[in-house]
């Protein structure tokens, strides 16, 4: 394929040893400045693994920083009762068709997962790339019904309002959606709230960023004074994160700085934004580890209601008891323990046979602990 | 998927964290505009990649702009200057804060 190199500063490295070097560097002298070591919380599960891949979980620890993971992953903190309840119906009802994200399948419930559940005649579950690959297999399927059981966070969410908005315009009867869609700053003010984790600062996710912007975090800094940074994915890009987060606190400044500002703006995505708020409500929501949180969550305008899975089938989506597996994902998710403070970790959960969320997605807490520390390496 | 795998060893890649595209659900990555296709759509070159995406959501976006995609969606535009003037900070720290 015939294609122009990239200009030579897109291709500028990002990973550079002496960056990354001299970022550490200015960190431990900010630590040195206060005088104690910082905790801070990486939101986001992607962090979490630029920080393992990477190796700079050790470093920063040498610099006075102790990273501590938070919720960050749609699929970790999505409640078993949500796969429950598609199993059911995948498992009971002919022609049904559901599409989700591959890490979604791998969940494993009390009544097993997507991708070991065995569905009635005619009704199957297939991983999807998009939103929009959902709505394509309900257009070509006329027969079925399909299910797009979406999770995500606000990076995500636009997706998937225009497709239930393309859907909804295109008059497709046989298109639904289950919704699984988690806010970020509600989250972060519940843990803040809780007041069970000490956290010297945030660094916000970048790409949940993208969509909402600067000014939707602003409470933390205003009402709990606590600082943080919205941060890009390559490694020098968290220590920028990192680095602002250490300052504000020598400065006593707390702020939302903007670390990623090639590309997050200030004010988000405002087409975003006005399409969430076009399809979308808030209620609250019940995740996994942190329970129930005001505003949490969104779901579908009751003008939208045909449109809504769990109307449409009478889905039930209650808690139900919960599971004696052992699995400590909750307190993963609040950063409360660390993976490897799970007795489970490692010995009978692993990727091969995870016993939580936790272990299922790429942006899991214990799946990343797993593959880059001790855990892949145990036996 | 390319050869010119994105995130390959001694490879120095930009913007990208680099996982596979189909298995990471939430992973957003940036790729070059390299045609628009009509109706919101537009063709999206990940350094070799092409894939069709929705750029709706970016009203704006032009050929030739980068872009970062996700689930099947361009949700923000790449600012080149930005992202020099962060690498340009950089290499100032690099002087005022250098490893020793
Ligand atoms: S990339 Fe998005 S969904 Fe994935 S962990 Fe980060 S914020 Fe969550
Ligand atoms: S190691 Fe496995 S069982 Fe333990 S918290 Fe993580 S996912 Fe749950």
């Amino acid at each position: 394929m015939a294609r122009k190199k990239p200009s030579r500063e897109l291709l500028s490295d990002w990973r550079s040893g002496p960056t990354i070097r001299s970022l550490l560097k200015a960190i431990s002298v900010e630590t040195g400045t206060i005088g104690r070591p910082l905790r801070i919380m990486e939101v986001c599960g992607t962090h979490t693994m630029t920080l393992h891949r990477s190796g700079l979980k050790p470093l920063l620890r040498e610099a006075g920083v102790a990273m501590v993971s938070g919720p960050g992953c749609p699929v970790c903190i999505t409640p078993d009762y949500y796969h429950e309840a598609i199993i059911d119906l995948v498992t009971s009802r002919k022609n049904i068709l559901v599409g989700t994200f591959g890490d979604m399948t791998r969940v494993p419930t009390a009544r097993g997962s997507l991708q070991t559940t065995v569905p009635a005649p005619g009704s199957e579950i297939r991983i999807v790339y998009s939103p929009e690959e959902a709505l394509e297999l309900a257009v070509k399927n006329p027969e079925k019904e399909v299910i797009f059981f979406g999770a995500g966070f606000e990076t995500t969410i636009p997706a998937i309002a225009f497709t239930v908005k393309r859907a909804a315009a295109e008059n497709l009867k046989n298109f639904s959606l289950l919704a699984a869609l988690w806010l970020i700053p509600p989250a972060l003010q519940a843990i803040l709230e809780s007041g069970e984790v000490a956290i010297d600062g945030f660094i916000y996710p970048g790409h949940v960023s993208v969509i909402i912007g600067q000014k939707a975090y602003r409470f933390v800094p205003e009402k709990f004074g606590v600082p943080g940074a919205i941060a890009g994915f390559e490694p020098a890009d968290v220590l920028l994160g990192i680095l602002s987060v250490a300052r504000q606190i020598r400065l006593g400044r707390p702020e939302v700085a903007n670390e990623y500002r090639r590309v997050v703006q200030a004010e988000g995505n405002p087409r975003a934004l006005a399409l969430m708020e076009e399809m979308l409500e808030p209620y609250e929501a019940d995740w996994r580890g942190l329970g129930r949180i005001k505003r949490s969550g969104l779901r579908l305008k009751p003008r939208f209601l045909e449109l809504d899975a769990v109307r449409k089938f009478n889905l039930q989506l209650r808690p139900a008891k919960p599971l004696k597996l052992g699995c400590r994902c909750g307190e993963v998710l609040k950063g409360l323990i660390e993976p490897v403070d799970c007795p489970l970790f490692g010995r009978s959960c692993d990727p091969e046979h995870p016993r939580g969320p936790c272990m299922v997605s790429y942006e899991g807490a214990c799946l990343i602990e797993y593959k880059y520390s001790s855990g892949g390496r145990k036996q | 998927m390319s050869k010119r795998r994105p995130g390959g060893h001694g490879q120095s890649m930009p913007f990208l964290v680099s996982y596979r595209l189909e298995e990471k659900m939430c992973l957003a990555v940036p790729g070059k505009v390299v045609s628009l296709e009509g109706n919101g759509t537009g063709k999206v070159d990940y350094l070799g990649t092409t894939v069709l995406a929705n750029l709706s959501l970016l009203p704006e976006v032009k050929v030739g702009d980068w872009v970062i995609v996700h689930a099947g969606f361009a949700i923000s535009r790449l600012d080149q200057k930005e992202a020099r003037r962060t690498l340009k900070l950089f290499k100032e720290l690099e002087k005022i804060s250098p490893a020793d």
